[in-house]
């Protein structure tokens, strides 16, 4: 089973001075069970400072309750999460004031107009960028007048990403704030956000399930099975290090086939496809046994590695070993 | 701040607030009509014991109305957890909730108390001291009104089943209110009790949104 990767010696040069950087966001062995199901288990995961950090998972993997424990709205059963140095179920409002968040679904007052929705917010924070928030209105160009439930749901998304950017945060986080939208949206949503934000260096941790955005945006992926961490990884790492090897046999495998590293498999007659993690000699030597009269390896994309990487059998997935994470 | 709240929250509670007004609009002018086209004989007065227990029901069930609309709407819009996002958190937004509760509460009152003044003005009974009359019970109910007020609240944020234990809340503080509203020398010991109750029935609001999550 692959383990999540905390770098404790997280340091960064700044201004010529060697100086000690705190991860924005560390947990350590984050529990929640709701009833008897444990959705989230023993989580433990670093995301350094300005990365753009996407958790992928299928449905009910334990995304989303991740990032409600982040947010405090959560508690854990076992376990902590430190947001920004602090607990984050206990959070300074100076703290919080740090961090923005906008939840599935984009929920606001809907009756509320646009401009009634900044007029709200607007006196809960310390700092407010108007400016930053005039910039995505104008950009989307969103009817100021119009009341929320009367916007479609990309726009309401877009007015929920100008309430998020106008604290000017450090850290936002995103629970899987493109579903529903469509593709341009989805895409002009996320590159509005990487531009505001991340181009200051700030972090951003979001949930999705659409898999071409986090190939785009997204430069670290943590993948989320049954509640347990088990990639957590740099995209383009992730991404390479899995390769589909098609292979034609004389006849059906006597036997699953066996091999360290094998992700999953499928047989469909004489045609056996295999997915490996960071392939190399052995897994050559393995193929080779097998006799083909044909083989293939070829690339993944990011959404091709994780459908493969994750139906695979549960109690063989190959692990992302903590060195080849780190990379 | 407290501004945005109350003018959110006044939104919330303005559909409950105008009825309960409406309604007790209405039945000060049915009795003021009546005593009209009735006149009460010597020694009677027209705003009798029903205008003074439809005033009570209306408070009560506003009061429940109100604080459990404010948890309610929250949670079917999907809001608290936006809400509970702000800086302050949870704390804050329960405080100003609250606060925003007991600015309703004030201007039910006044409201009220107004519209039941200036039926005693148009009435024209006879009665010696309408106003003594009237300001007791009146009195008694709004001094009692927070303790149903956070026990709706209660109701409303516990997690629980609403055909269960989630009324509990509710049900318990119903006894609590008729004792306060029936005590001997209400006026010293119903203040009392209502401060007492409603301080144990805040700590636990606040102990309920420390300890439960807004998934």
């Amino acid at each position: 089973m692959a383990e999540s990767v905390v770098d404790q010696d997280a340091t960064r040069q700044a201004s010529g001075h060697q100086r000690e950087v705190v991860p924005p966001i560390v947990t350590d062995r984050l529990t929640k069970y709701y009833g008897g199901t444990r959705v989230v288990n023993g989580l433990n995961l670093t995301i350094k400072e300005g990365s753009v950090y996407a958790l992928l998972g299928r449905n009910g993997a334990g995304k989303s309750t991740t990032i409600k424990m982040l947010m405090g709205l959560v508690h854990p059963d076992f376990g902590s999460a430190t947001v920004l140095g602090e607990a984050a179920h206990q959070m300074s409002p100076e703290t919080r004031a740090q961090i923005s968040w906008v939840g599935e679904g984009h929920p606001l007052y809907k009756w509320m107009t646009i401009d009634g929705a900044i007029r709200f917010a607007k006196p809960f924070y310390p700092v407010w960028h108007d400016d930053l928030v005039e910039q995505v209105i104008d950009h989307f160009k969103l009817p100021r007048k119009r009341r929320l439930y009367r916007l479609s749901n990309g726009q309401r998304a877009q007015v929920s990403l100008a309430l998020a950017v106008a604290s000017d945060p450090k850290l936002l986080i995103l629970d899987d704030p493109t579903i529903g939208l469509d593709t341009v949206v989805r895409r002009d949503f996320l590159e509005s956000m990487i531009q505001i934000i991340q181009q200051k260096g700030r972090t951003i941790v979001f949930s999705s399930h659409i898999l071409s955005d986090v190939d785009r945006v997204a430069d670290h992926i943590g993948i989320m099975l049954d509640g347990v961490l088990r990639v957590d990884a740099p995209t383009e790492r992730f991404r390479d290090a899995l390769r589909k090897v098609v292979v034609e046999l004389s006849g059906p495998l006597p036997k699953p086939p066996e091999c360290p590293g094998l992700a999953s498999w499928h047989q469909n007659g004489n045609r056996l496809e295999l997915v490996f993690v960071d392939f190399g000699e052995t897994h050559q030597s393995y193929v080779d046994s097998l006799l083909p009269s044909s083989q293939d390896i070829l690339e993944l994309n990011l959404e091709d590695a994780f459908v493969e990487y994750t139906r695979g059998s549960r109690g063989v997935m190959p692990a992302f070993a903590k060195e080849v994470a780190r990379v | 701040m407290f501004n945005a709240m109350l003018r959110k929250e006044s939104i919330v509670v303005a559909g409950p607030l105008l009825a309960a007004v409406a309604a007790l609009s209405a039945m000060v002018i049915d009795a003021v009509y009546e005593s009209r086209r009735h006149p009460a004989p010597q020694g009677d007065w027209m705003l009798d014991e029903s205008l003074v227990y439809s005033f009570l029901i209306a408070s009560v069930l506003l009061a429940m109305t109100i604080s459990v609309l404010q948890c309610v709407t929250e949670e079917a819009q999907g809001t608290w957890r936006y809400a509970h996002s702000f800086p302050g958190g949870w704390r804050q937004i329960l405080k100003l909730k609250l606060a925003c509760g007991a600015v309703t509460w004030v201007v039910w009152s006044s409201v009220a108390i107004s519209i039941c003044l200036l039926g005693i003005g148009l009435d024209r009974g006879s009665e010696g001291e309408p106003l003594g009359k009237l300001f007791d019970p009146m009195l008694r109910t709004l001094v009692c009104v927070p303790i149903v007020y956070f026990g709706g609240y209660l109701t409303a944020l516990r997690p629980a089943r609403w055909y269960a234990t989630r009324l509990l809340p509710l049900l318990g503080v119903i006894p609590c209110w008729f004792l306060v509203l029936y005590l001997p020398n209400w006026w010293i010991v119903a203040p009392l009790v209502t401060v007492a109750f409603s301080a144990m029935l805040i700590g636990v609001i606040f102990h309920i949104a420390e300890t439960r999550d807004f998934a």
